[in-house]
């Protein structure tokens, strides 16, 4: 990331807080085309306020994000709505997928909400789902799914409209070691192969190793950055 | 216990509280003024509107006042309902400290019994109110021209009271509905000291209303021949029917559900029809009054025809019929509140998803049309087969001119279309609670 053309997400002087408690006290972080970032930390450490900031889900109160060089906060809500729906995809740590709907339907959900073809989209959520080996999942509700089973699913929504960003918050938090690992390699192969950059929260080290770079939040500041051992 | 009970009962909300108190009051309220209309004797000294003052069609009257708590009762359903979630995880931890499924049972039973029961005591208050604002005049309490010229509707009885022990056994029926309706409400849960579970895939609805449907029109003809069972059995008649389209709702809900659940072509349609497809009962009960309220708006535009075609347009008549539609407004203004009640439950149980929807590009536009979908696609077929079934069941039997026709026409359209306003007005007084529901908050809580 050393140009700063390169650079497709910033974040500058963020600040947020929760009432008292200050999650988020002047963070300042650079995610460049194509790169997976891990931010690390301890549990509370302001580590998923930043990755939602970043999403355009919360609103900081001070400093801004920009997205391909335009601030998030010029944005309406039906612009940063419409935002997060193309260019952001997001798998959080229990999946979160519609209870009521089938795993196909989960993932074909970013692209009916984009008013695509009922056809296209489930052709579209197929097609994910046999990516990421979850084919036979497809017909199946959120309730019939193991963890793993679901994250994958989690996985094929965030990646089925093609997005420029994937936002991952702790997406092996509440999974084994072998399921988790299976995920991991299926999000950031998945997202490698589509060139999507990939904020990945976790307090997990060997999660963080896969990345490319390293933040290290603590007491809602980034202490530090390095390259990923595995990626250095 | 009863001091655990009330201590739970707290922590579940005053407001689901005082939804389940005003309920039942409003249910003991309408059951006192049916007693006391049951009391009075033939020819009661007392001047009341015609309705009341003929001995042919008070109990009718009273059968109809009886009616008027079918909405509150779903309203009930729906308020016992709220905060399923929460109450479910307390249930759990007095399993893992050490009650039994018995205790656990009786206390979820005391937790709805005693508002159930403070509503039943209010009910006489709200029987105070209806005696106050609808009280008949009593012969010589003022001079005739007085009361003669005093344009009030005389509905509920000042001369007759019901008698403590009717008193008592009112708040007492009241008080146990309400706990039938909490054990409705837990059925199907699996309360174990490791938490809460509801038996996953229970079998779709079964269309049994219609046995009840069938029976009411097979008893039809035999009233309608009888003389002497007119009264008794057209009772009977309606109230099976009311019974039989009040249990087809989940029925109707699931089956509309299915079927667009393959067709949808948009995310709020898709979304809707899961939800329709995956819990019909609770919509369907929440939706289930409209059928009745169909039913009877069907046949009454009938009656209303009839007037026409026999030249019946007396103030009498007009003012009954007025009076049953205005009832039935209000009816419809309790559905409203009950799809209300559903639909934030349905948020309270699904708030990650819900955030997690809004953060992955979902805007609250189409949150709520998927709520309004959701909610019309239970409510107005059920509408509509309700008021279809209620005009053909007496419009066959009525004289009528092209004026009659037009009414009965009319209503085929209004009623459906009032009860498609009613969901609308339902959502619109959820948004504060779809706001919510779909905060960054949510995403990490249960």
């Amino acid at each position: 990331m050393n140009e700063s053309s390169e650079v497709l997400l910033a974040a500058r002087g963020l600040r947020k807080a929760f009432g008292r408690t200050e999650a988020l006290r002047g963070v300042s972080l650079e995610v460049a085309h194509g790169e997976t970032v891990a931010v690390t930390g301890r549990s509370g450490s302001g580590k998923s306020t930043l990755l939602l900031c970043l999403a355009g889900v919360l609103r900081p109160e001070a400093g801004e994000v920009t997205y391909g060089g335009r601030p998030l906060d010029a944005l309406s809500e039906a612009e940063r709505t419409r935002l997060r729906r193309r260019d952001f995809g997001l798998v959080l740590q229990f999946g979160q997928l519609v209870p009521e709907l089938s795993a196909v339907d989960n993932v074909a959900l970013p692209l009916l909400l984009d008013r695509h073809d009922r056809a296209a989209s489930r052709r579209s959520a197929l097609g994910w789902l046999e990516r990421l080996g979850a084919l036979d999942l497809a017909d199946a509700t959120p309730g019939e799914l193991s963890g793993g089973e679901a994250q994958r699913v989690a996985v094929a929504r965030a990646l089925v409209t093609g997005p420029k960003v994937v936002f991952a918050d702790e997406p092996t938090g509440a999974l084994d070691t072998v399921s988790g690992e299976q995920v991991l390699d299926a999000l950031l192969s998945a997202a490698r192969e589509a060139a999507a950059s990939v904020v990945l929260v976790t307090h997990d080290n060997r999660v963080a190793a896969h990345a490319d770079r390293e933040v290290v939040v603590t007491d809602g500041r980034i202490e530090h950055a390095e390259t990923s051992a595995v990626n250095r | 216990m009863t001091a655990l009970a009330w201590t739970l009962a707290r922590a579940g909300g005053w407001s689901r509280m005082l939804l389940v108190a005003v309920c039942t009051a409003v249910v003991s309220g309408l059951l006192l003024v049916a007693v006391a209309l049951l009391l009075l004797p033939p020819n009661p000294q007392e001047l009341f509107f015609n309705l009341v003052a003929d001995p042919g069609v008070r109990g009718g009257t009273a059968f109809g006042t009886v009616l008027l708590t079918v909405p509150a009762l779903a309203l009930l359903h729906q308020a016992v309902r709220l905060g399923t979630a929460a109450r479910e995880r307390r249930l759990a931890a007095l399993r893992l400290a050490g009650a039994t499924p018995g205790q656990v049972r009786l206390l979820g039973a005391l937790e709805v019994g005693i508002p159930s029961f403070a509503g039943g005591v209010l009910g006489l208050a709200v029987y105070a109110l209806l005696r106050a604002a609808f009280g008949g005049t009593a012969y010589g309490a003022v001079e005739h021209h007085v009361y003669v010229s005093t344009p009030r509707l005389r509905l509920v009885p000042t001369t007759v009271t019901p008698a403590w022990w009717q008193v008592a056994l009112v708040v007492l029926a009241v008080t146990l509905l309400g706990v039938v309706v909490g054990s409705l409400a837990s059925r199907g849960l699996v309360v174990t000291p490791l938490g809460v579970t509801r038996r996953q895939r229970t079998a779709p609805p079964r269309p049994w209303g219609f046995l009840l449907l069938v029976l009411a029109a097979a008893l039809a003809p035999f009233v309608y021949l009888h003389q002497a069972l007119s009264t008794l059995g057209g009772m009977v008649c309606v109230a099976l029917s009311v019974l039989g389209i009040a249990g087809l709702a989940p029925w109707v809900t699931y089956r509309v559900g299915r079927r667009l659940r393959t067709r949808a072509r948009s995310a709020t349609l898709l979304l809707a029809a899961g939800r329709m497809v995956a819990e019909p009962r609770p919509l369907g009960r929440a939706a289930a009054a409209v059928g009745a309220i169909g039913l009877v708006s069907g046949g009454s535009s009938a009656l209303t025809a009839d007037l026409f075609g026999t030249n019946n347009l007396e103030s009498f008549y007009l003012v009954s019929m007025a009076l049953v539609f205005s009832a039935l407004l209000v009816a419809l203004v309790v559905v409203a509140w009950t799809l209300a009640v559903h639909t934030v439950e349905s948020l309270l149980d699904r708030k990650r998803s819900t955030a997690a929807l809004v953060a992955g590009g979902a805007s609250l536009g189409e949150l709520e049309r998927a709520q309004r979908t959701e909610c019309a696609l239970a409510a107005v077929p059920l509408s509509v087969i309700g008021v279809v079934l209620g005009t053909l069941a007496l419009g066959f039997l009525v004289t009528t001119t092209a004026a009659g026709l037009a009414v009965m026409l009319a209503n085929l359209v209004v009623t459906p279309a009032l009860t498609w306003v009613a969901v609308v007005a339902a959502v619109r007084l959820v948004r504060p609670w779809t706001v919510r529901a779909g905060a960054p908050g949510n995403l990490r809580t249960e």
